[in-house]
């Protein structure tokens, strides 16, 4: 399904699919993702709560729920493929190669050790070195994150920290083992909007000045729009529109995006709008376009034939039958 | 002559008492000198960050906490003079839509069943018949399909479910239902779902909405007026074309730029810790902060066009 070979891409996932097999019977979260994260790039994935958004982050870290399993396509590091990791393999792999930060900042913190102990302990788990240096990092990262007085939160537990500062610890232990790429899991949905700017660009800056890939995923346009170059869109388990921040903000070929650009749109005196219809469940795999039931676009093709792949240059990509260059 | 407000809160005040530990209470000025009127059929929206008051407010306005200081009339009556039979009648003509769907229903009630516990408690006056045909009445007009009223909570979406609560605080016919960030847990695609049904639905009922949230963009095109809060204080009040149009607090400005995630162009410092004791709140976080900020600041009409502002240096530049 997907282009060709990873042609330096860091992680490359094609065709991935997730069932959850669950006592109401099975559900398809991810039915066919289709993704690439290159050295030091930033990629934002917007979509709905059930779009698979969480999902293809787990898939990454091969972190499936109960009774979940990857059950087809392939998630490559490099040229290796993850789902051939054996446990000491995929050890390594996770927080080394890849690190995750959570949304709910507070509860993804050890509650019974020092942020100290948690950054140090991070530091350590993949290499050879002593307490001293350990903490040297600690309190460096800290001082990058803008805390004014580092040692102060250092001796500090979980609950003595506001949302702003537990987000910005848990990004210095995303950075403690030196990651080549950096999973965000809607990093900032629930802190306040002033607070949402400072961790994002806190982020996007310390993701930079080490050279790391970050893949960001929220349901906000506005903050994946913030620290993202390029963009893609999930509906029902597929990234349905992928491309260059500027040409999703502006103009997206996929209906779904252009409903969803309208429905930020809010205006004075008009009425507000939404997407009619409802996001589907997953309980069933979808041959032909989950879309089409609530798409204002709708063709007899999209009945009868699956979705084709149009590739738009190196970094764009459009499941629709409607093509790139429709109106 | 004109219409007498609502709901009119004069110079409202909570002090919450807070144990930090054994022997360490801390008293939190939650709400401050708070006032303002709603008149009927209009909607007045509250902003600001988390811990700025807002949910006090809300909380103090239905009654659900006693205020420290202040009154709250409801159509002229004062609220903390009423009996528990009176009062009765009064959350009749006020009601709240709370944030979170799933968590504001009964899960092993029917959906019929959870829009119809205001009526049975609060319209003793209604024959049940009565009560059975207002139940529909409200479904039919949140455009809730009649096939998911005998379903529980958690076969609605977070939008169908969202749809029924404004269903069950309309019910009983208030005067006023207060929403405390109706739209902030539910999918971009069905927000303006909800928006447009509480715009539709003010119209026809004519009832006075109060809409605390975060999502500016939502007051922005909901409210006719608009408050906004920061630690306790009213900072800024006005029309919503006002304050949206031209903010004048630096608070204000520096809220609406975040909200838009533009924040180049003025930005505040971080969040303090503690709250500052006298003055302007907003003085350690300010980049125009100076010395005069340390005074105590009044809410004022700014010159210009007759809103009401709480920074010096903004009235001075109006005059």
């Amino acid at each position: 399904m997907s282009s060709g070979p990873a042609n330096g891409a860091l992680l490359t996932l094609s065709g991935v699919e997730v069932t959850i097999n669950t006592l109401s019977g099975p559900v398809h979260p991810l039915q066919g993702v289709d993704l690439e994260v290159y050295p030091g790039e930033t990629v934002g994935l917007v979509g709905e709560s059930g779009s698979g958004k969480s999902m293809t982050l787990r898939s990454i870290l091969r972190l499936m729920p109960p009774g979940g399993a990857i059950t087809g396509g392939s998630v490559k590091w490099q040229d290796r493929s993850v789902l051939d990791l054996d446990t000491d393999e995929l050890q390594a792999y996770r927080g080394a190669d890849v690190a995750m930060i959570y949304q709910n900042p507070v509860s993804a913190l050890d509650p019974l050790l020092s942020v100290e102990r948690q950054i140090v302990d991070a530091f350590k788990a993949n290499r050879e070195t002593s307490d001293g240096v350990a903490e040297e990092f600690a309190r460096d990262a800290l001082r990058d994150l803008e805390f004014g007085n580092p040692d102060v939160i250092l001796n500090r537990y979980p609950h003595q920290l506001s949302g702003g500062m537990a987000q910005r610890v848990n990004i210095a232990l995303a950075l403690a083992c030196g990651p080549s790429l950096i999973l965000a899991d809607e990093p900032t949905t629930g802190l306040d909007m002033t607070t949402q700017i400072r961790v994002l660009d806190l982020l996007e800056q310390q993701v930079h000045a080490r050279n790391a890939a970050l893949l960001f995923i929220s349901h906000d346009l506005r903050a994946v729009s913030r620290v993202a170059r390029n963009i893609g869109i999930m509906y029902a388990g597929q990234v349905v529109e992928f491309g260059p921040r500027e040409r999703i903000l502006t103009d997206p070929s996929h209906p779904y995006a252009r409903a969803l650009l309208e429905c930020m749109d809010l205006r004075t005196g008009e009425r507000p709008r939404s997407i009619p219809g409802l996001v589907p469940r997953m309980t069933e795999e979808y041959e032909l376009c989950a879309f089409r039931d609530r798409c204002p676009s709708r063709m007899a093709v999209c009945d009868e034939e699956r979705l084709p792949v149009h590739e738009l240059g190196r970094r764009g990509r459009l499941l629709c039958h409607l093509g790139p260059d429709h109106g | 002559m004109a219409e007498s407000p609502i709901l009119e809160v004069r110079n409202l005040s909570k002090t919450y008492r807070v144990r930090r530990s054994i022997g360490l209470v801390e008293t939190v000025k939650a709400a401050q000198d708070i006032s303002f009127a709603v008149e009927r059929g209009r909607t007045l929206g509250i902003v600001g960050e988390s811990g700025s008051g807002k949910s006090t407010v809300a909380r103090c306005l239905l009654g659900l906490t006693p205020l420290t200081d202040g009154e709250v009339l409801l159509e002229g009556n004062q609220l903390g003079d009423l009996g528990v039979r009176k009062m009765r009648s009064h959350r009749r003509m006020m009601q709240m839509v709370f944030q979170m769907p799933q968590a504001s229903f009964d899960p092993t009630r029917t959906v019929r069943s959870s829009v119809a516990e205001p009526l049975r408690r609060l319209r003793a006056d209604m024959s049940r018949s009565q009560q059975d045909e207002r139940l529909a009445e409200v479904l039919t007009a949140v455009s809730l399909g009649e096939e998911l009223w005998d379903r529980k909570p958690r076969a609605l979406s977070g939008g169908q479910l969202q749809r029924a609560a404004v269903a069950r605080a309309l019910a009983p016919d208030p005067e006023l239902v207060v929403l405390d960030e109706p739209t902030s847990s539910l999918d971009l695609s069905v927000r303006g779902e909800i928006l447009a049904l509480l715009q539709r639905l003010q119209d026809e009922f004519h009832v006075a909405f109060v809409l605390i949230s975060h999502d500016l963009e939502a007051v922005r095109v909901c409210a006719d007026d608009v408050i906004v809060m920061y630690l306790g204080q009213v900072v800024e009040e006005g029309t919503a074309a006002q304050v949206f149009g031209s903010p004048a607090h630096p608070y204000t400005q520096a809220l609406i730029a975040a909200s838009k995630f533009e924040t180049d162009s003025f930005e505040l410092g971080p969040k303090g810790e503690t709250d500052p004791s006298a003055g302007c709140r907003l003085m350690p976080r300010c980049p125009l902060a100076e010395d005069a900020c340390s005074a105590e600041q009044d809410l004022v009409p700014s010159g210009k066009d007759g809103r009401t502002v709480r920074c010096w240096k903004v009235v001075v530049n109006d005059h």
